[in-house]
């Protein structure tokens, strides 16, 4: 029954107040919550991008970097080895989950590896922006490498640089916050605590996972029609 | 329920020892700052809460005592234009930090935070929330935010208004990004606390206790907790754009850079305006619970009651364009938020007509709990009112940022939130600490804070409508009447909080033991000891009508309440064990 306490033994009891609570079911509706607040975040960031980038529509001269079609291959393979971690512990097939659990967290950070080199070529294209600037206007100072690249920005009318790095940057925060709790359930796994009647750790996992790949096509469909 | 504890040698008589409660159950320090326990936890949300607000409340004062004299009493020049200017920056530094302490460190969090965490297992007579550990750290992200905030006002203090409305916020030299971090790990804490809340409600309520018998406190926690999980990423998103508009000059704000200030305003009240209703909610569920109690007479419409708190929810999601009305919004999204502002007041008054329904015919008891309760009453429904009349179009053009607005929402925050808040308190006050405080005392301070209140900000009301601008340090002096009544009622409020700081400090030492139900409550935390025990309760409590308030009588030995038969449980539910 859902609202049922399993009784605490006495030494079991933690030190500071724990009450050994264990509630069937909390877990996967405290992290759907979690997840539906994490995609209000991204819709509203969409939606106030769109907003902006109708009221201020900018010419087109930069292309997105081709590196993304890779990260996003990656970060969809990912969401298919965890969906198989899942259905393999369902099935109380320990190696092949254990498999596919690396193989995600692998993946993940793959992924995190990709974004940072789509975060350099898109610099490097920002910087033949400034120096074709440069040529046109010997007194133009350069304003990259300091912090603020709105000088760039408003010369070259690209704010769009700032939305491929906030999206990029924001979405790249939560794989990289996914991967701390995945690479626990690595060693969970490993370790064999996981069973066919108890796997909440994969379970979690996979609702995150697939948040962030419904996140990243969000993104790229945005960055797509935009730029 | 004492506990027995004695050894076992034969004839040795057995001792009755001190039952252990939650407050006695760990003394270390550690186990009060690393503890998982939800009393504990809410009652550090209640000594960091009450701490703001002290921080606010002198703030607030600061801000009357100014305002007694048309050049201002504390900050005023030498005589030079320059000087004076000079000198007012002080005065926006200290309504900016006074706004935002008041709304982001004690509205938006005490509620929820200090009587929600201790309340609402009790309420359920569960053990203990969901996720005990998030909780704890919810409450740290808290305090850590609110250092932040401590922080930025030693190194710079905000001088932005507590809206932090661009481009002045990018613009001006004080640390926002600092003060803006601090209320995005305080907004953190508030979605962890959400999501507890929620789950806790959905599957920790007791066999038997479904949707539609839980106290109606539930019910508005759990429409608060709504908003906090949808609604607070946005302002987090805001803010992170702030900070790298500051920092970094991408240009999405900022018009110098072909941004948009007005898409800001969006973001921010997107937020801020169901905020409104994470501060209101909470307070209209505490009122909900004590009506009832204190008019010994089953809650009227508990359904609309109920529904109306996910109504108001709901619509409240809707409303945040009415900020916006004289700031470039077009006429036809002016007609439908302000339509939209029209239709969230009704629940609100389906609400008050339900308590008013409650209370007629019933045998009322002027204890303070109710007179709190009622003062929300008075307060909220001037509060309210005046909203709707914000949001009539061609009134709120006149009476935009005028005093008015100061006027209405803080009786709305001050008399609807606050007060709700304080009736909370003595209600659960002999719960959470197991002592009684002075009644008579604590009844004629809820009369002069009553007064206070309105002396405070009806003036503020009618020089608004005389078209007093809101945010001024100095004003001319046809306004100044008004202006010494109100600072006056700021006076005589801080008396009855220094009154009732006195009387709740001393009920601690020198309070009556209270009974286990002093007020004669029908929810399932007056049937635990006071304080209850570490684990709440000792047997899990059956589960009946928490307003059924027959075959209860006054106990003349414990000065409590007590039931002369159980309660019959509910015919369709299944029997608690």
């Amino acid at each position: 029954m859902a609202g049922e306490l399993q009784s605490e033994t006495p030494d079991a009891a933690k030190r500071y107040g724990g009450k050994q609570l264990h509630v069937p079911g909390a877990g996967t509706l405290g992290v759907s919550l979690l997840v539906g607040s994490l995609s209000v975040l991204f819709i509203s960031s969409l939606i106030g991008y769109i907003c902006y980038w109708f009221s201020f529509p900018r010419p087109v001269t930069v292309h997105l970097p081709w590196g993304l079609w890779l990260s996003t291959a990656v970060l969809f393979i990912s969401s298919i080895t965890i969906h198989w971690a899942w259905l393999a512990i369902r099935h109380d097939i320990q190696r092949s989950c254990r498999i596919a659990l690396l193989a995600t967290l692998v993946m993940g950070i793959a992924f995190l590896c990709l974004q940072i080199w789509n975060w350099l070529e898109i610099y490097g294209a920002l910087q033949s922006a400034d120096h074709a600037l440069k040529a046109l206007h010997p007194q133009y100072v350069s304003p990259i490498g300091g912090m603020r690249m709105a000088h760039a920005l408003i010369y070259e009318k690209q704010a769009l640089f700032a939305a491929f790095y906030f999206f990029t940057v924001m979405h790249a925060v939560h794989v990289f916050g996914g991967l701390i709790p995945l690479g626990v359930v690595n060693v969970k796994a490993r370790r064999g605590v996981y069973s066919r009647n108890y796997h909440p750790g994969v379970r979690y996992c996979l609702i995150y996972w697939h948040f962030l790949d419904a996140a990243w096509i969000l993104i790229l469909i945005t960055l797509l029609i935009t730029f | 329920m004492t506990t027995l504890t004695g050894n076992n040698f034969g004839d040795t008589p057995v001792v009755p020892a001190k039952p252990d409660n939650y407050l006695t159950h760990g003394k270390t320090i550690g186990s009060w700052l690393l503890t998982l326990d939800h009393k504990r936890i809410g009652i550090m949300y209640l000594v960091v809460g009450l701490l703001a607000f002290f921080i606010g409340g002198m703030l607030a004062e600061v801000i009357r005592t100014q305002l007694l004299v048309p050049q201002g009493l504390i900050f005023h020049g030498t005589g030079s234009v320059a000087s004076s200017y000079a000198a007012y920056r002080y005065y926006n530094q200290v309504f900016t930090l006074h706004g935002i302490i008041m709304v982001f460190l004690v509205l938006i969090p005490i509620i929820p935070g200090a009587l929600g965490n201790f309340a609402l297992p009790l309420l359920l007579g569960a053990k203990d929330v969901a996720f005990p550990k998030l909780n704890l750290i919810s409450f740290y992200l808290y305090v850590v935010g609110a250092l932040l905030a401590i922080l930025s006002t030693v190194l710079g203090a905000v001088d932005t208004g507590w809206t932090f409305y661009t481009p002045f916020s990018i613009q001006t030299e004080s640390y926002v990004v600092v003060m803006v971090l601090g209320i995005f790990l305080v907004g953190f804490s508030s979605i962890f606390t959400g999501i507890n809340f929620m789950v806790t409600i959905h599957k920790l309520r007791p066999p038997g206790m479904t949707w539609f018998r839980m106290p109606l406190f539930l019910w508005a926690i759990y429409s608060t907790s709504l908003i906090q999980v949808a609604a607070t990423p946005v302002v987090g998103i805001t803010f992170v754009l702030l900070m790298m508009e500051r920092v970094m000059g991408i240009g999405i704000f900022n018009p110098a850079l072909g941004g948009n200030p007005v898409l800001f305003q969006e973001f921010f009240w997107f937020y801020s305006h169901p905020a409104v209703y994470i501060m209101i909610l909470p307070a209209m569920g505490i009122v909900s619970e004590i009506i009832p109690v204190f008019s010994r007479k089953h809650i009227f419409g508990y359904e609309f009651i109920a529904l109306s708190s996910l109504a108001i929810a709901l619509i409240g999601f809707l409303v945040w364009g009415h900020h916006i009305f004289v700031n470039g919004q077009s006429a036809e999204l002016d007609a439908v938020f302000s339509f939209l502002t029209f239709v969230v007041a009704v629940p609100s008054a389906i609400k008050v007509w339900n308590w008013l329904a409650t209370m007629y015919k019933g045998a009322i008891v002027l204890k303070t709990p109710m007179l709190y309760a009622l003062s929300f009453i008075v307060l909220f429904t001037i509060g309210g009112l005046t909203g709707v009349v914000l949001g009539a179009l061609s009134e709120d053009v006149v009476l935009h940022d005028t005093y008015f607005v100061v006027g209405h929402f803080h009786y709305v925050m001050m008399g609807g939130t606050l007060i709700g808040f304080i009736a909370g308190l003595h209600y659960w006050w002999p719960k959470m600490f197991g002592r009684m405080y002075n009644e008579r005392i604590a009844q004629w301070t809820c009369v002069v804070l009553f007064i206070g209140i309105n002396l405070t900000f009806f003036p503020q009301l009618m020089v608004g409508a005389d078209g007093m601008p809101r945010r001024y340090a100095s004003y001319l002096p046809m306004y100044q009447p008004y202006m010494i009544v109100s600072t006056v009622g700021a006076y005589i409020q801080l008396v009855a909080f220094l009154s009732m700081a006195g009387y709740l400090l001393h009920s601690l030492f020198r309070g009556k033991k209270a009974p286990v139900n002093p007020w004669g409550g029908g929810s399932l935390e007056w049937e635990t000891s006071s304080p209850p025990p570490h684990d709440n309760f000792e047997t899990t409590p059956s589960v009946g009508d928490p307003y059924d308030y027959t075959d209860m009588v006054f106990d003349p030995v414990t000065n409590g309440y007590v039931r002369t038969e159980p309660q019959q449980v509910p015919v369709a539910a299944p029997q608690a064990h």
